[in-house]
């Protein structure tokens, strides 16, 4: 027993003695990089400010963490900007020497170096970069693969892209939570027009239901139809394009989107998506309908008050009648929303 | 007498090889973490159109020093969009007026929703001008009462529920957002960091400057929390088996709650109760999710610094894991909860709600086998080493992953002050809280004291008659 004690106490004291050790080991790295970024940080940052003012000046960065600390900073600053200043600075990436950099870095034997090649890649979205890009779908790293699908359908071809993304999704949609949102929304972005078999029937369905998301909160009108026939599946499909063909503001799904507010075998959220489409798109030939929904389950109710309210007239004249009504929800659903 | 000496270091052991692992868990996590996530990615998901919408929900009782503050930097924090709900659980010290006055809200006519039931909305209020700010005013039913009132109230389909006192940090909203941008469908709830923000310097509702602590319960606290959020609930987390996000700081699928009840009004454990529910609801509806812990989204809250208001607190969230595992009994050692049934809820029956009596009583029986000569000072002395000795490798090994994630307080001298607390709880606070938490059986059976602590408020506070007022904690 004694000699139990001993030996897990001697382990244990090893075992401090060793993470003693790896905590001042860390803090003495967090310190050198905190170190790194007060010294090269300022000029990193006003190089890239002056650069993106127009100046002919092009920040220079000597060593190796210098180079790290420019390229950490106009990581940043790329998130933040958008269009000619974008272009711009991510042209200096490539200027520098970064984008070279991690087109060859993706076929490094180190897994982290692969990785960061990868997201510099994802950052930047270099047009030469495609070739380097496709032979890293094949990569053994999930996170390596899925930041090239999202690079590739950024920059890459249409087709080459989708089937990127289908690829992607049926290997990685566990292994990566977020990668298939990541790169659908890219392709969504980059070329909407590629969509279109990610919204379809024969799509992995968690692929599909953020396609019919990702058309919709982009207003892409090319994919009304696909949305369209969305409504006639299963609730949680329908309900997505239901919100989609709203935020698109496609009259023409006034009748299907009706069909779909009024069945009462369907669920509600995917009824009530429907209701508020219907407001979104302006459609007085709905203001019946709505009307009687207003005695309707609460979600059902609450979306058909919002809805009313978009529709002018007509709408505010249900309103009035139903504040008037001897509904009490309905009655006072209706008053909140007729106050100024 | 040996018998139980067995039992004793029988539990020992068993203690080690669950947080062993669960902190090996942590750590893997953390790196899987580090990995995944970058700064660019984190402003990817913020300008997303698909970066959920949220409502952030403030129960707020006799909060008038410092409620403004805090929705002013709710509104300010980097997020696309959201909605700060207040809602003023009947208090008596001005809080509504003081909102009312400061963002000029007036009375607006809004249905109560039905979704969950609470105590009577008594009227509801918004600003003149275009802010995102609702405020709610019913009469006084409790935080979890509060909860389930903004739940009905809010717009969006995720719900961030916040302490009046507490303090997001600008990016915290969008980190923890980030795994539902990421995966909408599985997640249904993320948790955050909680930090002590006693020693800090807060300026409007913002921590300004990061301190440790200079009381010696908040530092023992420090100690805690560090080896509870890093060690603890990132292991359980990477196990698809965390059972507390913390009423502080925690995100949640709108419809999900309700379809769960909402927040439970008789219990002292309301969040640890409602995960537990989101568990058990999703596990019996054979519905896929995610219940995450992301490491780095800081809320900063105010601790107990005074004994008496730590031994409420203490008894209070004792009872509550009496009492979520009371309501849950069904689900424990049952393999229909996977890892959460086998694993995360018979460690916590066993190490948090027995462990106190057991430690306690094992102390007890160890000198009374000392003083009946059935085992000698050395086996004694030698296992004491061992328990000391363990304790600080759990710390140590949170600190590590603490430094390795965030980085933070990376100042010697505060490695320094944290190791010697580490150290210190060991003689004297370790016992004193299992003393305090085993009182929280006693108040299980009375069901009586809520629980009260005295703030001394984190930011300057606003003059008014709510200085020094006590609420609940």
């Amino acid at each position: 027993m004694k000699a139990v004690l001993e030996a897990a106490v001697t382990l244990l004291t090893v075992l401090v003695a060793v993470l003693m050790a790896v905590i001042i080991a860390i803090r003495i790295s967090i310190r050198r990089r905190y170190r790194l970024e007060r010294r090269y940080r300022p000029g990193a940052e006003l190089g890239i400010a002056e650069y993106l003012a127009g100046l002919p000046r092009v920040p220079e960065a000597g060593g190796r963490s210098e180079r790290a600390v420019l390229l950490a900073v106009a990581l940043e600053a790329l998130g933040d900007l958008r269009g000619s200043e974008r272009e711009r600075l991510a042209e200096l990436i490539e200027r520098l020497g970064y984008t070279a950099e991690a087109m060859a870095g993706l076929r490094a034997r180190r897994r982290a170096r692969r990785r960061q090649s990868a997201a510099i890649l994802a950052a930047v979205a270099p047009a030469s970069a495609t070739h380097a890009l496709t032979a890293a779908l094949d990569d053994t790293d999930p996170i390596v693969r899925t930041a090239c699908a999202r690079t590739l359908a950024e920059v890459g071809g249409a087709d080459a892209a989708t089937a990127a993304i289908i690829a992607v999704a049926k290997r990685d949609i566990r292994a990566v939570p977020g990668a298939v949102a990541a790169v659908v929304l890219a392709l969504g972005i980059a070329q909407p027009s590629a969509l279109a078999p990610l919204i379809g029937a024969d799509a992995p369905p968690e692929v599909r239901s953020i396609a019919i998301e990702v058309a919709g909160r982009l207003r892409l009108s090319e994919h009304a139809k696909l949305l369209r026939a969305c409504l006639r599946e299963q609730d949680e499909i329908a309900a997505g394009a239901a919100s989609g063909l709203g935020m698109i503001g496609d009259v023409r799904s006034v009748d299907a989107l009706m069909d779909l507010a009024g069945d009462d075998r369907r669920a509600l959220p995917a009824r009530a998506a429907a209701v508020a489409a219907l407001g979104s798109i302006g459609a007085a030939p709905a203001v019946p309908l709505l009307d009687s929904l207003l005695g309707a389950d609460w979600p059902l109710m609450a979306a058909a008050v919002r809805a009313l309210c978009r529709l002018g007239d007509p709408g505010t004249a249900a309103l009035r009648s139903a504040a008037a009504s001897s509904r009490p929800e309905a009655s006072a659903m209706a008053e909140a929303a007729l106050e100024p | 007498m040996i018998l139980y000496i067995w039992f004793v270091l029988g539990f020992f052991i068993a203690f080690v090889i669950v947080h062993t692992a669960v902190l090996l868990f942590a750590a893997v996590e953390l790196r899987r973490y580090a990995l995944r996530s970058n700064a660019s990615n984190m402003r990817r998901t913020l300008r997303s159109p698909l970066a959920p919408l949220i409502s952030v929900l403030v129960p707020a009782f006799n909060e008038a020093s410092g409620i403004a503050d805090t929705v002013r930097s709710l509104l300010a924090l980097d997020y696309p969009e959201l909605e700060v709900v207040v809602i003023n659980d009947g208090s008596t010290d001005g809080t509504i007026e003081h909102l009312a006055e400061v963002f000029e809200l007036h009375q607006v006519l809004r249905p109560t929703p039905p979704f969950l039931s609470h105590r009577p909305v008594r009227a509801v209020y918004a600003p003149r001008s275009q802010l995102r700010l609702l405020v709610i005013d019913k009469e006084n039913g409790g935080k979890a009462d509060s909860l389930n009132v903004g739940i009905n109230f809010a717009s969006y389909p995720l719900i961030c529920t916040i302490d009046a006192d507490s303090i997001l940090e600008q990016d915290a909203l969008a980190k923890a957002a980030a795994p539902f941008a990421e995966d909408p469908v599985r997640t249904v709830a993320t948790g955050g960091m909680v930090r002590l923000a006693n020693g800090c310097r807060v300026e409007r509702g913002r921590v300004m400057d990061a301190h440790l602590p200079r009381s010696r319960f908040a530092m023992f606290q420090v100690v805690e929390y560090i080896r509870a959020f890093f060690g603890t609930r990132t292991g359980w987390s990477a196990m698809g088996a965390l059972l507390i996000v913390s009423g502080a700081f925690g995100l949640f699928r709108r419809d999900i709650v309700i379809a769960a009840g909402g927040y439970r009004t008789d219990t002292v454990g309301e969040d640890a109760e409602l995960v537990i529910r989101l568990h058990r609801t999703c596990l019996e509806a054979g519905r896929p999710y995610r219940i995450v812990y992301v490491a780095d989204p800081v809320c900063w809250t105010e601790g107990p610094e005074e004994a008496k208001f730590l031994r409420r607190q203490r008894r209070r969230w004792h009872r509550g894991c009496l009492e979520v595992l009371i309501a849950h009994r069904r689900m424990l050692f049952n393999p229909r909860y996977r890892a959460v049934g086998l694993l995360a809820l018979p460690s916590l029956l066993v190490f948090e709600v027995l462990g106190p009596l057991i430690e306690l009583s094992g102390y007890a029986m160890c000198v009374v086998a000392l003083l009946a000569g059935t085992i000698n000072w050395s086996i004694f002395f030698l296992f004491l080493a061992l328990a000391l000795l363990y304790g600080l490798v759990l710390t140590l090994g949170s600190i590590a992953l603490e430094d390795a994630a965030s980085g933070r307080f990376p100042a010697w001298d505060d490695l320094g002050r944290v190791l010697l607390f580490a150290l210190a709880e060991n003689a004297g606070y370790r016992q004193l809280m299992h003393l305090w938490r085993l009182e929280g059986f006693w108040q299980l059976i009375r069901k009586g004291e809520w629980g009260a602590m005295e703030r001394k408020g984190l930011s300057d506070p606003v003059p008014s008659a709510a200085a020094g007022q006590v609420k609940r904690g």
